[in-house]
């Protein structure tokens, strides 16, 4: 019995690489076309990119950080969820712009945009590696994410340390399957299962384990009150809290849409009215993180019970906290499905990911700076080198520096905040800033953000990490901008 | 005149449109310092999830009148 939740899990990753596999044949001709292999020939219809989009955002993040977050801290979940949302807004009013932009420019990437945007091959290539290296705590988060579920289905038959490189050789075997077509088909897929899953386990989870969502909330106040020493749970925010929600808030739907991966599959979709409709339907997957939180919450219920006997609230178990309600209430048929559905959104976030990374760095850094004139077979060579790179230093870090996912994922998002000012300038006042100011900008404020997470640990006062990154951004530019004028005029005189 | 009036009015959408969505934000301090409870559940809760079903409306009501407008 013990087994069936694994082979369930395994027998569906078979399954779906299998269809993506055929997919990727049929398509072999079509692949041959380098807007295909990026951007799946703009040719996404709006059911497909609908899925692809949410498979591709929701992921181990939201199977597994977010309940982990509400069972750890409680009401801090909800700014996860709000930020989100917002994103979606802010998404709406430029993400079609981005798309008529990139059409009219013929930008495949993220850093072809930049790179048309400065005229400069330098900033395309800066935006490739670093949009790489801050995806790397996403992929760390995935890889993670994905040895947790294996380690709760496998009911303690397989080892942390074993499930992790499980996960590790899944993402990597599935990132070798192909391009944006096959994945955006495949995401489909696991949009869908993950839909159904989230919804059925948040509503009945609450329902099964204590009746009413009045009697589990009664149980979590009744622990807020007697908390142990090193539990976080919060029912309402605390003044720390209340910085930190107000900067995310503001900040992270700014980087929302910058991800290298995410851009990408915009620039995927048919025409600007696909991607509009885009916009406001994802928001559907945003209120389904409403029942993920009553996971959360309810494993937290479960662990007071006494029917959970991990410390829920406490790294890593948090992080279980979805799979660990599954495996309590429900037989080890849902287990697999439910484990199935989240390592499939899981591996295949990490592989869009770790795909986008090692065509960024090949086309934008490796042929753009070093090797114009590259053949197809070495550019291949310098995606899969770079690619394998990301992924090993990612599952080192899973291994010898696990992180709470949410929190990884919020660092990812501080680094990528980074790229915002600059874009924006780029596109709505061209030449106002000069390459080296734009890329002085982007890179005080990354390592603002590197050094807060690295040495200090914990950003001052408990704000968000990002938005100091972005107060040096725009400070260097701000000082750029003088300089650039002051030299301007000496050039003039 | 006419196409200023029209940037204007357009750019003016989109911040309207932004600050509907963030204005919530205000409310929050005076919210959280409640201990009111709906059925065991904080105030709180209540209203963040209002806020995210209100996002999602504009949303929906924002890609209406571009339809309409078309």
């Amino acid at each position: 019995m013990e087994y069936l939740a694994l082979i369930i899990i395994f027998a569906w990753i078979g399954l779906t690489s299998l269809l993506g596999a055929i997919v990727l044949a049929k398509k072999a001709g079509k692949l041959a076309s380098v807007e295909t292999w990026f951007v799946a020939g703009r040719g996404l219809g709006l059911l497909i990119l609908w899925l692809s989009l949410g498979a591709n955002i929701y992921s181990a993040y939201t199977f597994l950080g977010l309940p982990g977050l509400a069972a750890r801290e409680g009401v801090k979940a909800w700014a996860i969820t709000l930020y989100g949302m917002l994103s979606y807004m802010i998404g709406y009013m430029i993400v079609p712009r981005i798309w008529s932009k990139a059409k009219e420019r013929k930008w495949l990437t993220i850093a072809d945009a930049f790179e048309d945007l400065y005229q400069s091959r330098l900033i395309g290539a800066f935006v490739a590696v670093t949009g790489a290296l801050w995806s790397i705590p996403y992929i760390q988060l995935q890889i993670q994410g994905i040895g947790y579920i294996i380690e709760v289905a496998g009911y303690g038959l397989i080892d942390p340390t074993t499930a992790k490189i499980i996960a590790f050789t899944l993402i990597a075997a599935f990132t070798i399957i192909g391009g944006l077509l096959s994945i955006a088909f495949i995401n489909a897929l696991q949009g869908a299962i993950m839909l159904i899953s989230i919804w059925v386990i948040g509503i009945l989870a609450p329902i099964i384990a204590f009746g009413s969502i009045t009697n589990l909330f009664n149980t979590l106040t009744a622990f807020e009150y007697k908390k142990p020493p090193d539990a976080k749970f919060h029912m309402l925010l605390t003044p720390t809290d209340m910085g930190w929600f107000v900067t995310l808030l503001f900040t992270a739907p700014l980087a929302f849409w910058l991800w290298p991966n995410r851009i990408q599959n915009i620039f995927g979709g048919k025409d600007v009215r696909t991607v509009k409709r885009n916009m406001v339907l994802v928001g559907l997957y945003q209120i389904s993180q409403i029942p993920v939180i009553l996971v959360g919450l309810t494993a937290l219920g479960l662990y007071i019970k006494g029917l959970i006997t991990d410390k829920i609230y406490v790294k890593p178990y948090s992080d279980m906290s979805f799979m660990l309600v599954t495996r309590t209430l429900f037989s080890p048929w849902l287990v697999g499905l439910i484990g199935a559905g989240a390592l499939a959104a899981s591996i295949s976030t990490a592989a869009a990911i770790l795909h986008v990374s090692g065509a960024l760095f090949s086309r934008n850094a490796y042929q753009r700076l070093f090797k114009p004139r590259a053949s197809g077979r070495e550019l291949l060579f310098a995606a899969r080198f770079f690619t394998l790179v990301i992924a090993v230093v990612s599952l080192i870090l899973a291994l010898y520096a696990p992180d709470i996912l949410i929190y990884l994922l919020l660092v990812g998002y501080a680094g990528i905040l980074q790229f915002f000012p600059q874009f924006i300038i780029g596109l709505k006042k061209p030449g106002l800033l000069h390459k080296y100011t734009a890329l002085a900008g982007m890179s005080a404020g990354m390592a603002t953000v590197a050094y807060i997470k690295a040495v200090l640990r914990r950003a001052p006062y408990g704000l968000y990490e990002g938005f100091y990154g972005l107060i040096i951004n725009l400070l260097v530019i701000s000082i750029g901008v003088v300089i650039q004028s002051i030299l301007y005029k000496e050039r003039k005189t | 005149m006419d196409t200023l009036k029209v940037i204007l009015l357009k750019k003016n959408k989109w911040l309207i449109l932004l600050i509907l969505a963030y204005i919530p934000m205000i409310f929050v301090p005076y919210i959280n310092s409640s201990t009111y409870r709906i059925a065991g559940v904080p105030l709180l809760w209540y209203y963040f999830i209002s806020w995210i079903i209100y996002v999602f409306i504009l949303l929906l009501a924002s890609y209406y009148v571009d339809v309409k407008r078309r």
